[in-house]
C-alpha cells in the first residue's frame, strides 16, 4: 500500500478545506501548502468519477506528518488556548484520509448489516466473576453468540464495556442508532472516533491503556487526545450530574462539576501549532498485540520460555499478511474468505496459488519455504488446516486453555488477573469448510428464563443487582473477585425468580441449563447452552515442531491429541463443570472407525516389511517363471 | 403591620420547625416524635398517600425542567403524563428521559394545546423563563390545576400578584420554587434561632451569591430553533431565547435569577418584610448583558426591639465564598447554605452556654470555634437509635429541589400546607424586583406595608 495522502471524496474533506486557524499568523509555507492542498482536492473531486480518489506520496518513504490539529467541529486547534477542546481524528487525519471509507473497516464494521462478516472470530466476552457470568457476544451474528442487546447492552453501554480493547468507531460512533438507551450520555461523552494512532503510531509513548481509562471515565471525545503524549485530560464525564447539559456549560456553582478538559504541552507544537505524529502506514506488532495477545495457560511452560510466532520470529510484521487497502478490509488470512486473497493465505505465500495473476500466486512471497511434506499424503492438505499441525502450544492429551487480550484486558497492569472467561483449547474442530482447525471454546454461562423451550439470558444489571447480598461483589478490577458456588446461585435463581414476570429462571453452564433444587442444581440440557467456538492461528510453529514431525504416530495413535485429546467444559462453578469430550466427539466422528483407523498405525511398519519381502518373493516368482518359459521357449525353437 | 409597627409577611407556612437538634434529641427522646410529625407533613411520599397518583405535567423541561424532572421521577405516586417547550431538543430529552424512568408522556409545543388536550392532569410544572411564569400558571390554574411554578415568581410585580389573585380565584395550589423553605437544614437552622435563640437578639444578616464567570448558553448547531417559531413565540433570535437571563424582557436580573432565594431566607428568618433597600449595581462585566451584573444591597428590617441591618451581593465573576447566608445576634452568628458543606455557628465569648454545647465537637472556622450545624441522629430512652431519627437525618440529605417537590405533591395529595404558596413567592418577588428599581432611581427605596399584600 502506498502512503495515501490527502483527500477522500468525503464532505468534510472537501467542503471544510483548512478550517479556521486561530494562530493569526500561519506561515508561508504552511499557506502555500494548506492552498495547494485545497487545489488538488477541488480537482480531485471535480474530476472524480470513482468513489474514493485520493493522493498518493508513491514513495516507501515515510510522509512527514507535521499536521494541525482540528476539533469536532472543524475548527484549528490552538494549544495555548486554555480552553482548546480535544482533537477530533476524524477532522484531523481525515482532512487527507477518508474517514468515511476508513471507519467501515473490518474493526469498526461488527454492527453494520450490510457486511459480509465472515468466518466465527474471538467474540467480546460479558464477563460478572460474581454472578459467575461469562456470555460470548457479537453483533456479526455469529452462531453460538449472544447480540449485545440480548443481555441488555445498549451500544452506550456496549462501548463503555469493551471500548478499551476497540481502536472507536463502530458502535462508538453509533450514538444516532442508539434509541433503545434512553438514559445513555453520548451528548455529553461524545463520538468515540476512530483513534487512528492506536494502530499507526510508531511512538512508544502514545498510551492505549489510557484510551481505555478514558472511556471508563465516558471521555469518548477526549480518549484519542489523553493516550497521545501532547495532551493529558482532567476531568470525567461520568461525574457530571445527571441533569447536565453541556450547551448549558459547567455550573458556575459547583466549578468541580465540569465536563473534562484538555491540557496541551506547548512544548511539542511547532511555531505553527502543528504537531509531529510519528505514524507509519504498517502498524507495529506492539499495536497489534494490544487487543490480539493470546497467552496459553495450563502449561508448563512460562511465558519468557514460550517462543514467539515463527513469521515475527523471522522478521515479518502482523501487517504483512493481515494487510488492507485504504478501506482496512483487513485480511483475516482466512482461506476461503471473501476479504483474504488466496495468494495471501497460508497457502498463497507457502505453496503457491496458481502461475497467473503477474506471478502473486507463485508463492515464496517473503521467503516463505516451500514445505515438501515428505511422506505426508496430499489428503491431508484437503482435510486439514495447514495451522491444525502448525498453530498454537503443542497439544497435549487434556485441552488447556488461553486468556486474551479481549476477554481478559491483557495489556492492562493489575497484581490480579481476571479468571473469567474460561477459554478452553485447543480443541481441533472442523470449520465451515469441513476442515479439522485448531479452536479455542468458551461454554456461556448465565442466568436465564425458560419458557417452554425458549431459553432468553436475563440483562447482566439485573443479574448484578440480584446477586448483592448474596456474593461478595468486585469493587474493580485489581481486586481478585470469588466466584459463586451452587448455594450462591440457587439464591440468585431464586430472588430472581421473584422479579421475572413469564418463564422459570436457571442458570446455563459448562452446556447444561440448571434449576433450584433443594439440595443441589438440577441439570438437564439445552441446545441454547451450546459452547462458542472460533478458530485460530498464531502463534505458528516452524516446521520442526509440526504435528507430523515424529511420523503419522503424532496423531494416529492411541491417545494422541487431535484424536483423543479431551476437553473438558468449563465452568465457573465448582462441581458445574461438564463431562470430557475427546475431539473425535466433538467432531462426531465415528468411534469405531477412529479406533479401527487408529489400530492400523500399529502393525504399519512390519506391513512394510511384509509387504517388501512379499513383492521380492512375487517378483523373483515371476522372473523364475521367466525365465523358465524363456528356456523352454529357446529349448523349443533349437528343436 | 403589627403592633410595633413591623412590616409582617404572609404567616410562615408549612411545617412547624419542631425539636431537630441532634445533641437534644439525644437529651430528650421525647423530642423524637415531633421529628416525626415535621416529616410526615414535609416529606410525605406516595408510599404514605393515597394511592391515586398525581397525574403531572411539565411546561420548559430545559436546564431548571431537566433538574425539576430529575428531583421528580422517581417519587412514587408521581405520574407524568404531558410535556411541553418549544424546542425540540428539549422536548426530545426530557421526553427520553421520563420513558427510561417509565413515564409515558404526550409533547406538546403550545401549552394552550397540551391544557385542551390532556384532561386528566392534576398538577404542572412551570418551568419556562421568568416572563412566561405569570402566563403559563394562570392558565393551568384556570384549567383547574395546581402549580409548582419556578422562582423568580415573575419578572414583575404585576405578574406576580395577577398569579396569587389567579390562585385565589381557581382555589388551586400555587408552589412557588423557593426550595429552602422546605428544606429541613433551614428549618432545623430557624428553629434555633427563632425559638432557641442561640444567636440572642439577631441585629444584623449578610449574604451573598457569588459565582465564577459563565460562558453564554450554547445549542447543537444542528438543532436550532427555526426563525419563525422563535418570532411566534417572543425571541428575536436563538441566543435570546438561550440566554433570556441576561434580558430585560424576559428576567429580573440576577437579583431575581439568585438573590430571590436569599432574600426569601432573609425574611423568612426575620419574620418580617423589609423597610426599605439601598442598593448600587451595574453592567461592568458583560457587556452583552441588559441586566446588572453585579449588585450589593443593604436590606433594613424593623423589628420590635429595632432595625436589622443587613447586606446582601450577588457577583457574577467570581465565586470567592460561593452563596450562604449569616445571622448574626449578640450571642452568636450562624451561617447556612443550600451547600451542605457550608452550615455552622459561632458562639460570642460570654454567651451562656447551652446544655448540649458541652457535649458538641468544635473546629477551628475563621479563627473562631464553630458548632457545626446538622441534623443527627436521635435516640430511644433506651439508648438505642431511633430509627425516625435516621430518617429525619436521610431527609436531610435528599436534594432540595426534591423536598420542595414533595412538599408540593404532599400538598396536592393530602392537603398538608405548602412551604412556599403564592402569597411568600409574592412577598419575595416584590422585596428583590425593587432593588433593580433602587439601582436605577440612584435612590434607597421605601416598601410600603400595601406593596406586599394583593
Amino acid at each position: 500500500m502506498a502512503e495515501e495522502c490527502v483527500a477522500g471524496k468525503e464532505d468534510r474533506v472537501s467542503a471544510d478545506g483548512p478550517g479556521n486557524h486561530r494562530n493569526s499568523s500561519p506561515s508561508l509555507h504552511h499557506s502555500i501548502t494548506q492552498s495547494l492542498l485545497s487545489g488538488l482536492c477541488l480537482l480531485l473531486l471535480t474530476s472524480a468519477h470513482s468513489e474514493v480518489e485520493f493522493l498518493k506520496t508513491d514513495s516507501r518513504s515515510r510522509f512527514v506528518h507535521r499536521i494541525t490539529l482540528y476539533d469536532e467541529g472543524g475548527t484549528a486547534i490552538s494549544p495555548s488556548d486554555q480552553k482548546a477542546p480535544p482533537y477530533s481524528p476524524s477532522h484531523t487525519c481525515g482532512k487527507c484520509h477518508p474517514y468515511g471509507l476508513i471507519h467501515k473497516g473490518w474493526h469498526f464494521n461488527a454492527a453494520d448489516k450490510d457486511v459480509n462478516h465472515g468466518r466465527p472470530g474471538e467474540p467480546w466476552i460479558l464477563v460478572d466473576e460474581p454472578t459467575g457470568t461469562q456470555i460470548p457476544l457479537s453483533y456479526r451474528g455469529w452462531k453460538n453468540t449472544f447480540r449485545p442487546e440480548d443481555v441488555g447492552l445498549t451500544y452506550w453501554k456496549f462501548i463503555q464495556e469493551f471500548g478499551r480493547h476497540m481502536p472507536g468507531s463502530g458502535v462508538g460512533e453509533r450514538r444516532d442508532k442508539d434509541k433503545e438507551d434512553l438514559l445513555a450520555r453520548w451528548m455529553i461523552a461524545g463520538n468515540l472516533e476512530v483513534d487512528c494512532l492506536l494502530c499507526h503510531s510508531a511512538d512508544q509513548r502514545h498510551d492505549p491503556v489510557e484510551w481505555g481509562v478514558q472511556i471508563a471515565k465516558q471521555n469518548f471525545k477526549w480518549a484519542p487526545t489523553a493516550a497521545t503524549d501532547f495532551a493529558m485530560v482532567r476531568g470525567e464525564a461520568k461525574l457530571l450530574p445527571e441533569d447536565y447539559d453541556p450547551f448549558a456549560g459547567p455550573n458556575p456553582d459547583f466549578p468541580d462539576q465540569k465536563p473534562p478538559q484538555v491540557i496541551y504541552d506547548k512544548t511539542k507544537f511547532d511555531a505553527n501549532d502543528r504537531f509531529f505524529f510519528n505514524v507509519t502506514k504498517s502498524p507495529p506488532n506492539d499495536r497489534c498485540y494490544f487487543c490480539h495477545t493470546a497467552i496459553s495457560t495450563g502449561h508448563e511452560e512460562t511465558h519468557w520460555q514460550t517462543d514467539t510466532d515463527v513469521h515475527i520470529a523471522a522478521g515479518l510484521k502482523c501487517v504483512d499478511c493481515h494487510r488492507n487497502g485504504l478501506d482496512h478490509a483487513i485480511n483475516r488470512g482466512i482461506e476461503g474468505d471473501p476479504a483474504t486473497p488466496a495468494a495471501l493465505s497460508c497457502q498463497g505465500c507457502h505453496l503457491g496459488e496458481s502461475e497467473a495473476r503477474e506471478g502473486l500466486g507463485l508463492g515464496g512471497r517473503f521467503a516463505a519455504p516451500r514445505p515438501e511434506h515428505k511422506g505426508l499424503p496430499t489428503l491431508h492438505l484437503e482435510k486439514m488446516s495447514c495451522t491444525s499441525c502448525h498453530a498454537g502450544p503443542w497439544p497435549g492429551h487434556i485441552a488447556g486453555g488461553f486468556k486474551t487480550s479481549m476477554a481478559h484486558q491483557l495489556g492492562i497492569a493489575t497484581r490480579y488477573r481476571q479468571a473469567l472467561p474460561l477459554i478452553a483449547g485447543t480443541a481441533f474442530l472442523r470449520d465451515e469448510s469441513e476442515k479439522i482447525t485448531p479452536h479455542r471454546m468458551i461454554w456461556p454461562a448465565y442466568f436465564g428464563t425458560l419458557d417452554g423451550d425458549v431459553l432468553k439470558p436475563i440483562a447482566v444489571e439485573d443479574v448484578r443487582d440480584a446477586g448483592q447480598g448474596i456474593v461478595k461483589e468486585k469493587k474493580s478490577m485489581k481486586e481478585e473477585a470469588t466466584l459463586p458456588d451452587q448455594k450462591q446461585i440457587s439464591q440468585i435463581i431464586s430472588k430472581l425468580q421473584k422479579s421475572v414476570e413469564k418463564g422459570e429462571v436457571v442458570y446455563v453452564t459448562a452446556g447444561k441449563v440448571h434449576r433450584a433444587g433443594n439440595e443441589t442444581l438440577v441439570s438437564s440440557d439445552h441446545s441454547a447452552a451450546a459452547p462458542y467456538t472460533w478458530a485460530f492461528a498464531h502463534d505458528v510453529r516452524p516446521g520442526a515442531q509440526s504435528l507430523g514431525v515424529n511420523g503419522c504416530t503424532d496423531c494416529h495413535a492411541a491417545g494422541k491429541p487431535i484424536y483423543f485429546g479431551k476437553v473438558t467444559a468449563l465452568s465457573p462453578v465448582a462441581g458445574l463443570e461438564g463431562e470430557s469430550a475427546q475431539m473425535f466427539e466433538l467432531r462426531n466422528e465415528d468411534p469405531q472407525l477412529v479406533e479401527a483407523w487408529t489400530k492400523s498405525f500399529k502393525g504399519r511398519s512390519t506391513f512394510f516389511y511384509f509387504a517388501v519381502v512379499g513383492v521380492f518373493i512375487i517378483a523373483s516368482l515371476t522372473l523364475l517363471y521367466f525365465f523358465k518359459g524363456l528356456a523352454a521357449l529357446a529349448q523349443k525353437l533349437g528343436q | 403591620m403589627d403592633k410595633q409597627g413591623c412590616q409582617q409577611p404572609h404567616p410562615r407556612p408549612g411545617p412547624d420547625p419542631q425539636e431537630l437538634t441532634r445533641r437534644e434529641f439525644v437529651q430528650n427522646t421525647s423530642m423524637a416524635a415531633s421529628a416525626s410529625a415535621l416529616l410526615a407533613s414535609m416529606t410525605a411520599t406516595a408510599e404514605e398517600a393515597t394511592p391515586d397518583d398525581i397525574n403531572l405535567a411539565i411546561i420548559g423541561p430545559g436546564s431548571q425542567g431537566r433538574n425539576l424532572i430529575l428531583n421528580s421521577v422517581k417519587t412514587p405516586g408521581i405520574r407524568y403524563k404531558a410535556l411541553c417547550d418549544i424546542w425540540p431538543y428539549h422536548q426530545n430529552y426530557a421526553k427520553n428521559y421520563l420513558k427510561a424512568y417509565k413515564h409515558s408522556v404526550n409533547v406538546y409545543s403550545d401549552y394552550r394545546e397540551m391544557l385542551a388536550q390532556e384532561k386528566d392532569l392534576d398538577a404542572v410544572i412551570v418551568a419556562t423563563p421568568d416572563w412566561l411564569h405569570a402566563e403559563h400558571t394562570i392558565a393551568c390554574l384556570k384549567a383547574g390545576l395546581h402549580v409548582y411554578c419556578e422562582k423568580e415568581m415573575s419578572n414583575t410585580i404585576e405578574g406576580a400578584k395577577s398569579m396569587v389573585v389567579a390562585a385565589r380565584e381557581s382555589g388551586k395550589l400555587l408552589q412557588i420554587g423557593h426550595q429552602r423553605r422546605s428544606n429541613i437544614r433551614y428549618h432545623h437552622a430557624i428553629k434555633l434561632i427563632t425559638k432557641d435563640k442561640v444567636l440572642g437578639q439577631m441585629n444584623h444578616f449578610s449574604g451573598q451569591w457569588n459565582r465564577a464567570k459563565r460562558l453564554e448558553f450554547g445549542w447543537p448547531k444542528d438543532e436550532p430553533l427555526d426563525e419563525e417559531t422563535l418570532k411566534k413565540f417572543g425571541y428575536d433570535t436563538m441566543d435570546r431565547f438561550r440566554n433570556w437571563r441576561w434580558y430585560r424582557k424576559f428576567s429580573g436580573g440576577p437579583i431575581a435569577d439568585l438573590g430571590s432565594h436569599q432574600v426569601d431566607v432573609f425574611s423568612w428568618f426575620l419574620e418580617a418584610n423589609p423597610k426599605a433597600v439601598l442598593a448600587s449595581g451595574g453592567t461592568d462585566y458583560y457587556k452583552k448583558s441588559e441586566w446588572y451584573d453585579n449588585i450589593l444591597a443593604i436590606y433594613e428590617y424593623e423589628k420590635e426591639y429595632g432595625m436589622v441591618r443587613g447586606a446582601y451581593q450577588v457577583l457574577n465573576t467570581t465565586s470567592h465564598g460561593g452563596f450562604y447566608e449569616t445571622f448574626m445576634g449578640d450571642q452568636g452568628s450562624m451561617v447556612i447554605s443550600e451547600d451542605t458543606r457550608k452550615g455552622f455557628f459561632f458562639k460570642e465569648v460570654g454567651a451562656k452556654s447551652r446544655e448540649w454545647e458541652e457535649q458538641s465537637e468544635t473546629f477551628d472556622k475563621m479563627d473562631k470555634k464553630a458548632f457545626e450545624l446538622k441534623i443527627g441522629e436521635t435516640l430511644t430512652p433506651d439508648g438505642k437509635k431511633d430509627p425516625k431519627g435516621q430518617q429525619l437525618l436521610a431527609e436531610s440529605q435528599k436534594k432540595p429541589h426534591q423536598l420542595h417537590l414533595e412538599n408540593f405533591f404532599s400538598a396536592v395529595r393530602n392537603g398538608t400546607p405548602l412551604s412556599c404558596p403564592a402569597e411568600v413567592g409574592f412577598e419575595t418577588a416584590v422585596s428583590v424586583l425593587r432593588v433593580n428599581e433602587a439601582v436605577e432611581e440612584q435612590q434607597k427605596y421605601f416598601f410600603k406595608p400595601e406593596e406586599f399584600k394583593v
